[in-house]
């Protein structure tokens, strides 16, 4: 923007109209005017002003080669901000976040697998996914999933799938059948939905021995055959003998630890320390930091790997009792997953090497198993 | 027979005379088509040259909105025009 004055300031807004000069915001002001022309357009006035004795003041320099100037000596912010903008182009051309969403029963970690096994994971470039195809390798992957769909917003990988309704497992109703008992015991409790019970409450029955009758009687002397159902409940007893050995040589952490840092861009993966381990013998932990803005994951993050010596060790159990009826209690959750234990009684015993627990247990459970019946 | 066309009359009579066309629009803004120059620019006053005569917009804080070889757009606040012939 410049300011014209001298005598008849008129003739330099003729001569800029006439000679097609580019130029707005005309104002007039004491003594001339004010306007604005770009900067080329400027230089080629300097030839007209000499012949209308006009002088001309730049009052003001809007732009960017002016800004320009300004960071001559501060060549690096420029570069920076140059930078900034490259790498920011050039990331939103990378997937940085992958979500999945409508999985219920089966685990996002295996989802995660497969979709890394498959191409969609932070680091992938955006445009060389083939959707429709990697859709149909993680349904081939993933027999579990009915429906499938990714979509690339961004830098976003939205993964939503849709799993497959089980089927309950069919019963032919058709097929009669008789109801035998799976283990000796004792009746304890009997429901019949169909058949003709043999058994009741307080019966002894052995292996094999027929519960429920498929056969029925009808009123009029005549039998017919029915698909025989029920639940039997009986006390049936077990043995079980849990050892644990005396002493065991295991690796122990002792206190010495080292940390050892790595850096993530997208894809790439440099060391950011150079740390020596120097352990004969150790175990690492590794943790992924993730830089976040907004609560939005950018593609950088620092994965940390904890590293702890190990030492072998002997040890010797001394509260032998104790470690044995922690170990009969997690063996029992497996065991009896579907039974419910009505007593136990344990013994201790113990040689050179082992220490021993034997429990009888006394438990309830349904003895019905069913028995197809033949019919020639 | 050859019949003959008066073209005065097919032409507009205002682009015939070499008559300037101001169109004024409230006191706020007047067009003036046919000018050939600006003979005084100031806020309160500006002179605008045609090939007939002299037009004088009076007023205040007057300024040109634009400015072409034959015509120009003055905005502002008008009190008076006046034809200097």
């Amino acid at each position: 923007m410049f300011c014209a004055k001298g005598r008849f300031t008129e003739r330099l807004i003729n001569i800029l109209n006439t000679k097609g000069f580019l130029y707005w915001d005309i104002l007039p002001s004491k003594d001339g005017f004010t306007a604005a022309m770009p900067i080329g357009e400027y230089k080629r006035l300097r030839h007209y002003l000499f012949r209308t004795g006009i002088k001309t003041r730049v009052v003001q320099r809007v732009g960017f080669p002016f800004a320009r100037t300004k960071f001559k000596f501060r060549a690096g912010l420029l570069i920076g901000g140059v930078l900034f903008v490259v790498l920011l182009f050039t990331f939103s051309k990378f997937i940085w976040i992958t979500t999945v969403s409508g999985n219920k029963e089966i685990p996002l970690s295996k989802i995660t697998q497969v979709l890394n096994k498959n191409g969609i994971h932070k680091g992938v470039y955006a445009k060389g996914i083939n959707i429709k195809k990697t859709e149909r390798n993680i349904i081939k992957d993933l027999p579990d999933i009915r429906w499938i769909s990714i979509n690339i917003t961004g830098s976003n990988a939205e993964v939503e799938i849709k799993e497959k309704y089980k089927s309950p497992k069919l019963v032919n109703k058709k097929q009669p059948c008789n109801v035998k008992s799976s283990k000796d015991g004792v009746i304890v409790q009997a429901n019949v939905k169909e058949g003709a019970k043999f058994v009741k409450k307080g019966s002894a029955v052995i292996k094999g021995q027929l519960l429920i009758s498929g056969v029925m009687e009808d009123e009029t002397g005549g039998s017919r055959l029915v698909h025989a159902d029920g639940e039997i409940f009986g006390r049936t007893n077990y043995e079980k003998t849990y050892k644990l050995p005396k002493s065991r040589t295991m690796s122990i952490p002792t206190h010495n630890t080292k940390e050892r840092n790595q850096g993530n861009i997208l894809w790439l993966s440099f060391p950011m320390d150079f740390t020596h381990i120097g352990y004969e013998n150790y175990k690492s932990i590794t943790k992924e930091y993730c830089l976040t803005v907004n609560d939005v994951e950018l593609p950088l993050w620092v994965t940390r790997e904890y590293i702890s010596e190990l030492k072998n060790k002997n040890i010797s159990i001394k509260n032998n009792k104790t470690a044995l009826k922690v170990y009969s209690k997690l063996c029992e959750a497996f065991f009896f997953k579907n039974k419910q234990i009505e007593s136990n009684s344990c013994t201790y015993r113990q040689d050179k090497k082992y220490y021993y627990l034997d429990v009888k247990y006394t438990v309830i459970e349904d003895l019905a198993r069913k028995s197809k019946i033949i019919v020639n | 027979m050859k019949k003959s066309v008066d073209l005065h009359k097919l032409i507009p009579a205002t682009l015939q005379s070499n008559l300037p066309v101001a169109e004024i629009t409230g006191n706020r803004e007047i067009t003036i088509e046919g000018s050939t120059g600006v003979l005084k620019y100031e806020s309160d006053n500006i002179k605008v040259n045609t090939k007939a005569m002299v037009l004088s917009v009076s007023g205040r804080n007057l300024k040109l909105k634009y400015l072409s070889s034959s015509s120009l757009i003055i905005g502002g606040t008008i009190l008076s025009l006046e034809f200097i012939v």
